[in-house]
């Protein structure tokens, strides 16, 4: 036998042995033989909580049968402590220690915490509140929208780009028959701001649809209209 | 304890009508409730600002009419202000859409509708990409409309709008 094997050996029988007094104290407990009140729960736990790190490592059944039986002797103990009927004469006043455990538990009040309902009329305000706001909210917008100026997101969808490039693309296949090329200064007859701007937005769509190259050799000059797909 | 005293108790606690029967489980089955509330609404009426009122099966305890104007703005609304007030923007215009009530109160709507269709004041049902809205027979119940009808019910609120 090797020295691992002789400690393993006596931890078993020392656990064993442990076990089977426990094991004599319950069913001793149990038969009424000795009163739990004698048993030092605190000395025999201590033992047990010694033995448990060494048994743990050995077999998880000893020590969960450890564990068992020192619950079962807690729990009755702990039977006996709650039958036990306080002597009023032997009452001795409590240590300051033992205030908190003497008083009892505070309970908290119940209270009415009710809620009423909505009158017609609060339904009503809140609706005239609402529509004030969506008005002053319009109204903010479409003061921000002037004193913005131009929107260009809005004259987008407003004006109809394609009608307008509808009408240059008729108006350069006209001018295009016998000649490679038109000037931009050509399409305009009345040079004002809003005809420009009318007439280069739709070029602009038709150079990207490649129907024609638009190039301009000089800076803020004349612009050169080349047809590519008319 | 005292029965009378114990339904008294549960009607102060409750904020809200209380059943016979649930009266009857809390007090226990071998007391005469209907005896017991008729005792309280006869005693309350010779006191106080407060009411016992029983009608049908239901039995609450409430602010007497003539005070309820008076407490009424120190007393708890169940529905919050936002709520309440993007429930008067779909009773006004229903049947509208989810997204046009965003569009009037802010995306904080849809936290609404939700609230709105979970206390059953409103239904939703789909409607394209967005929900159709309209409110229920609960919300002419809640505050008091004579009519389930939709337009009858705008008719209403626009007179009461005046």
């Amino acid at each position: 036998m090797t020295n691992e094997e002789s400690d393993v050996t006596s931890v078993n029988e020392a656990a064993s042995y442990d076990e089977r007094s426990i094991d004599i104290l319950v069913s001793l407990a149990k038969k009424g033989e000795i009163d739990p009140w004698d048993i030092d729960i605190v000395d025999v736990t201590d033992k047990f909580l010694a033995h448990i790190a060494r048994l743990e490592k050995l077999d998880l059944r000893i020590s969960s049968r450890t564990l068992l039986f020192a619950s079962i002797l807690l729990r009755m103990k702990s039977d006996a402590l709650e039958a036990a009927e306080p002597d009023g004469d032997d009452e001795t006043p409590p240590e300051e220690d033992d205030l908190h455990v003497c008083f009892p538990a505070l309970k908290p009040k119940v209270r009415r915490h009710a809620k009423r309902r909505v009158t017609l009329s609060e339904l009503i305000e809140e609706l005239k509140k609402a529509t004030k706001r969506k008005e002053r909210s319009d109204a903010r917008r479409m003061m921000h929208q002037r004193e913005g100026g131009f929107d260009a997101l809005s004259v987008a969808h407003t004006e109809d780009i394609e009608k307008q490039v509808a009408r240059v693309h008729e108006e350069l296949k006209r001018r295009f028959e016998g000649h490679d090329h038109v000037l931009f200064s050509e399409l305009i007859t009345h040079p004002t701001a809003e005809a420009i701007v009318q007439t280069y937005i739709p070029l602009l769509f038709m150079a990207n649809r490649r129907q024609i190259q638009l190039e301009q050799r000089e800076l803020f000059g004349d612009i050169l209209i080349k047809c590519k797909d008319l | 304890m005292n029965d009378r005293d114990l339904v008294e108790a549960a009607l102060f606690v409750a904020g809200r009508p209380l059943t016979l029967g649930e009266l009857e489980s809390i007090v226990g089955p071998d007391a005469d409730i209907e005896e017991l509330v008729a005792s309280l609404v006869a005693d309350y009426q010779q006191r106080g600002a407060i009411e016992v009122v029983q009608t049908g099966d239901d039995v609450v305890m409430q602010v007497k009419a003539s005070y309820a104007d008076a407490v009424r703005a120190i007393a708890q609304r169940d529905l919050e202000t936002p709520v309440l007030r993007t429930l008067a923007v779909i009773a006004y215009h229903q049947p509208i859409t989810q997204s046009k009530v965003a569009e009037i109160r802010g995306n904080k709507a849809y936290g609404h509708v939700h609230e709105l269709e979970a206390r059953k004041l409103i239904v939703t049902a789909p409607h394209g990409r967005t929900r159709m809205l309209r409110t229920t027979k609960a919300f002419v119940e809640y505050f008091g409309f004579e009519t389930e009808n939709l337009e009858e019910i705008k008719e209403r609120i626009e007179l009461l709008l005046r």
